[in-house]
């Protein structure tokens, strides 16, 4: 064995891609665009319902009012997520060179989860907070003394709170291993 | 440009480049099920792309940086993608077996791809392109390093090959 080239280039191919499964391809793709839009317009449709089941069902100004926040808050976030976090389609030749183009990829995806605590949590927070003083001021679950009931809710702020940080702290864990690849292909220029 | 041109175009870049298509996505892909998947996603890819084909590189060009940016966004994909070596960590590194021991061409492929699998994806490419017998500044046009840069990559994997396959040549 002396040229690696020619063995490398010699080896016997046999797989066929016709143009029919191309278009079948394509298709499927299509497909799956349109499939993911009708999901996000489905959480969209899902949030403002169930929110807005709570803004006529549930008695209350502030209760009211928070839920109408969170129904800005999520349609908010919804919005920044496909500004901020949607996959680019991998250029085919008129775009910067391949390693630039994932560089920039990865720079603009940890710029998103960095600043995400901004668009992604703080959006949620002020519906949320308002709903949970409508709660302790204007609302008392029958049956519970009012102590207990404010015990409740501070439970779940506090497990709201935990579940926040926690999201937070995923996204300062994804932050480091972004970064720990751009300085991977930074090493390559 | 309408879709019977664009299946015209695709028709004589597939004719042309399928056999170099089909050995990235072995090389790439290890599995039988997923690489047929890749390879696929590969010709989709340069059918879609050539609809917008303006002639201002060679198709040489074009269908491989296509192609191999295809392969890529399925390495970043890949779930539990391997962190790779560099071309420099994998000429100091001993996979164990020595270059007598390589005694088929099956063997020697079968080497040839577990290394090109243990690259870093950059270098992967680049490696890959010089199997095809591209030169640095087309290596450099497809992979968007600078032809210096892949000029240093390659004198590595001349080294890398001469150190693993007993009398490869390198050329």
């Amino acid at each position: 064995m002396t040229d690696v080239k020619s063995l490398w280039r010699n080896q016997k191919t046999e797989e066929t891609v016709t143009l029919e499964n191309i278009h079948r391809t394509a298709e499927r793709f299509q497909q799956r665009t349109r499939r993911g839009l009708a999901i996000e317009y489905g959480v969209s449709v899902f949030v403002i319902a169930v929110f807005g089941f709570y803004i006529w069902a549930l008695p209350g100004s502030m209760v009211k009012a928070g839920s109408a926040l969170c129904i800005v808050g999520v349609l908010g976030i919804l919005w920044q997520m496909r500004k901020r976090m949607a996959v680019r389609r991998v250029p085919d030749l008129s775009g910067p060179g391949l390693v630039e183009f994932h560089r920039q990829e990865l720079l603009r995806q940890r710029d998103a989860v960095k600043s995400a605590w901004l668009w992604y949590i703080l959006p949620a927070i002020p519906g949320m907070v308002l709903m949970m003083l409508g709660r302790w001021y204007q609302l008392h679950a029958p049956g519970r003394s009012l102590a207990w009931d404010h015990e409740v809710i501070a439970l779940c702020a506090v497990i709201i709170l935990l579940g926040l940080g926690i999201i937070r702290l995923l996204q300062v864990l994804r932050v480091a291993k972004l970064q720990s690849k751009i300085d991977e292909l930074d090493k390559l220029r | 440009m309408d879709r019977t041109g664009q299946d015209e175009r695709y028709r004589g870049a597939a004719a042309e480049y399928g056999p170099a298509l089909e050995r990235l996505a072995r090389a790439v892909e290890a599995d039988a099920a997923e690489r047929r998947d890749l390879l696929q996603e590969i010709h989709f890819a340069v059918w879609r792309s050539l609809a917008g084909f303006d002639g201002r590189c060679s198709m040489r060009t074009w269908v491989y940086r296509v192609a191999h940016n295809a392969a890529a966004s399925h390495v970043m994909r890949r779930r539990r993608a391997p962190k790779g070596m560099s071309i420099e960590e994998l000429v100091l590194a001993d996979d164990g077996a020595s270059p007598e021991e390589i005694v088929s061409e099956n063997q020697a492929l079968e080497r040839l791809m577990a290394m090109i699998r243990a690259l870093k994806a950059p270098d992967a490419q680049v490696m890959l392109l010089y199997l095809e017998d591209l030169d640095a500044a087309a290596i450099g046009e497809i992979t968007g390093m600078s032809s210096g840069a892949v000029a240093t990559k390659i004198h590595r994997i001349k080294a890398l090959l001469a150190k693993r396959f007993k009398g490869g040549r390198d050329d």
